[in-house]
């Protein structure tokens, strides 16, 4: 009894100091606040980190160890093989739907829009093979950036094969067949005077399109500041959104890669998730399933884009073992830190990039009207944030596949997409 | 005028037959306490409840002004659950509590009118909304964003950062200009300047293009370019491009950049070189008595 109450005595003697010490605390903000008392150094944070993204976004996937026939399954290239594509039957009936209108001798144009990374480009090898078949194809794109009317007549000339630029509409009204170009997002420079190109494209199609089946390629971006600033979706008879899909036809077009490595699959349940809410959510959904779970994530992380899917299936590979492919659970991790440390140049930079596919720093001053040095310094902490890298095979920087899904959160937030 | 609200108690007893001394016993050391209590837990309610939202407005700014519209409400009920509680701590009984109302509320009534005017202007702005928190308004000469909605007051932010206070009654009685109503964006109108003589066609291109270059503007809007002469002390040219602005906390850098960039490129193509040759150019004053007018 005794040892009972001394017990209860120390247990409120403990509780009484931690009071104090409480008060005391607030008391002593409260000084500081007023300025009664100068604030205390000790305690203060020494080091202070800039969030950094998370692994799975950071990680070069092409250098992580994977099996051989898994890294040809799963590698960064455009389909060529009508099997691999997936979830594209609407889109390819559009193209068929659209060259039957060209061959009963009406006027056609085509864009497709999508994401970098959904399937454009795989869409139209595709197309190629089927419903395009049998016609004369002159095919290219816009790798140099374009901003008058006379750089674009002398690519397209080169592209054509004509000698005399003037002669574009001569050419093209001569012959039926199609021309297609890919990365229409190169085609002009966000600033006054740097549109001559693409309205050049647009009067030049609407002169030919009679004749020829023009099929434009470009990214989401883009094509939505074009058609806000030029008007670009008026001068297309058909504008293909290859964007996103859902969440089956992602999960058709990895197990179908995956089902060729011979491989069995297992996947691992995501760690019970803390919270009132959640683990009532998790008893109402009933007997989790992990694979069902995995594709769900999977669907959501990559807004049903191929290429940032196929980017978070290798990422998660666990390991192999005795013939099984390990499966780590997918945990959207938390985004916030990085997206609320970018200011707003960082995100107009982004934007300007997405909308013009890559930048230089050249053309990134001239866009934002600053010095080059300054623009430079803008570019390089980017790169330092491993957000954007150099375009591979062109001029300028470009947003990493990886860290595409930082980006596009963090420019939805802010009302920016 | 001090023998008004004693007066008015004193009607207001008489007509509920309550003897006065009844509130007066109420009035103890352990009530006053609770109902000091009472008000700081409201305090520190309404505090919490305006933090969380603000959190909320930041975590996800495309939801900013539903936040924002629910906070002035939060703070309204709360202060009048606060209330309600500390007088029924006061007035145990129906009729107690209604002589105390009644002559708060004719004491108010002759001695604090313009009070009143404010709470129910406040009462008015809640349920009317003429604007919310977070909107880019014209009140009177006052012109900026509103970042709080009083009973007695609303305050808003200028763009220079001046906070200007206006009494809820003053919004009564007056125009409330609204730019955005609730959303983020609001159109901006920015005047460019050149010689009368410019090609308008010319001119009317780099507008637009100024606009759809420039990082702020809203893209989902359209930008409309519009021309007028005037010949105030020598013929001039208003170039007036409308665009909408993604945020409306970035409207003076939209006019600024707007303006940087069309200027660049009239100076690129020369088209201001006549002004500087014949010193045509209209001065600061024409221009402001022009935009007043």
């Amino acid at each position: 009894m005794l040892l009972g109450s001394r017990a209860a005595l120390a247990t409120a003697g403990a509780s009484l100091t931690k009071a104090q010490r409480a008060a005391g605390r607030i008391a002593l903000r409260f000084l500081v606040y007023i300025g009664w008392r100068s604030a205390p150094t000790i305690g203060k944070v020494e080091v202070v980190t800039r969030p950094f993204l998370p692994r799975e976004y950071a990680t070069d996937l092409r250098a992580k160890e994977l099996p051989a026939i898994y890294r040809r399954l799963f590698r960064f290239e455009a389909v060529q093989d009508f099997r691999f594509l997936v979830g594209r039957e609407v889109e390819m009936e559009a193209i068929a739907q659209a060259r039957a209108f060209w061959e009963a001798g009406r006027p056609v144009a085509l864009v497709i829009v999508g994401e970098r990374g959904s399937g454009k480009t795989s869409l139209i090898n595709c197309a190629l093979k089927r419903s395009l078949e049998d016609l004369e194809v002159l095919r290219g794109e816009f790798k140099e950036r374009l901003v008058s009317d006379s750089q674009l007549r002398e690519f397209l000339a080169e592209m054509f094969g004509v000698e005399d630029p003037n002669d574009l509409e001569k050419f093209l009204n001569g012959q039926r067949r199609i021309v297609i170009i890919e990365e229409l997002e190169r085609a002009f420079l966000r600033q006054v005077g740097h549109f001559e190109s693409i309205r050049a494209l647009q009067r030049l199609i609407a002169a030919t399109c009679n004749s020829t089946l023009w099929i434009l390629i470009t990214n989401q971006v883009a094509y939505k500041f074009l058609d806000a600033s030029v008007s670009m979706g008026q001068g297309f008879s058909h504008r293909i959104n290859a964007a996103s899909v859902r969440r089956d036809d992602l999960r058709e077009a990895v197990l179908l890669r995956h089902n060729l490595s011979g491989l069995r699959l297992q996947f691992a349940l995501p760690p019970e998730r803390r919270g009132f809410f959640n683990r009532w959510k998790g008893k109402l959904r009933g007997e989790a399933d992990p694979d069902k779970i995995f594709f769900e994530a999977l669907a959501k992380e990559s807004a049903g884009v191929f290429r940032s899917a196929f980017n978070i299936w290798l990422s998660q590979i666990e390991g192999v073992e005795a013939g099984v492919l390990y499966m780590k659970p997918l945990v959207p991790p938390d985004l916030s830190p990085v997206i609320d440390d970018l200011k707003l140049a960082d995100l107009f930079t982004l934007v300007a990039i997405l909308q013009h596919g890559s930048l230089t720093p050249e053309e990134h001053a001239t866009v934002f009207q600053k010095s080059r040095a300054a623009s430079r310094a803008q570019i390089d902490e980017l790169l330092a944030r491993e957000i954007i890298e150099q375009d591979p095979g062109r001029s300028g920087y470009r947003v990493r596949p990886e860290a595409l899904r930082v980006v596009r959160e963090a420019l939805y937030r802010r009302n920016l997409l | 005028m001090n023998a008004v609200p004693i007066v008015s108690v004193g009607l207001a007893l008489q007509d509920l037959s309550m003897n006065p001394i009844e509130i007066l016993t109420k009035i103890s050391a352990r009530n006053v306490l609770y109902g000091v209590l009472v008000l700081v837990v409201t305090y520190l309610l309404v505090r919490v409840s305006q933090s969380l939202l603000e959190t909320l407005s930041r975590r996800a700014p495309r939801a900013r002004f539903f936040f924002k519209l629910l906070s002035p409400v939060f703070r309204f009920f709360l202060w009048i659950a606060g209330t309600v509680i500390v007088l029924t701590i006061f007035a145990p009984s129906r009729e107690t509590l209604l002589a105390v109302l009644a002559s708060v509320g004719i004491a108010l009534g002759l001695g604090a009118q313009d009070l009143v005017k404010n709470l129910i202007g406040g009462l008015v702005i809640l349920i009317d909304r003429p604007y919310q928190l977070g909107d880019r308004v014209k009140i009177g000469d006052a012109y900026g964003e509103i970042d709080h909605i009083g009973l007695r007051s609303t305050k808003l932010t200028t763009p220079d950062d001046t906070r200007v206070t206006i009494p809820n009654s003053d919004i009564l009685s007056g125009k409330a200009w609204n730019a955005n109503s609730g959303v983020p964006d609001c159109q901006v109108v920015t005047d460019l300047f050149v010689p009368h003589d410019t090609d308008p066609t010319e001119v009317i291109g780099i507008g637009a293009e100024a606009a759809y270059s420039s990082p702020y503007v809203l893209l989902s809007k359209p930008v409309v370019v519009l021309l007028q002469d005037h010949f105030q002390d020598g013929p001039y040219m208003t170039v007036r491009v409308k665009a909408y602005v993604y945020d409306h906390r970035f409207e003076p850098r939209l006019q600024s950049d707007i303006t940087q960039r069309a200027k660049a490129e009239f100076l690129r193509r020369g088209m201001l070189l006549r002004w500087s040759r014949h010193d045509q150019a209209p001065s600061s004053e024409d221009l402001r008595a022009e935009e007043e007018a």
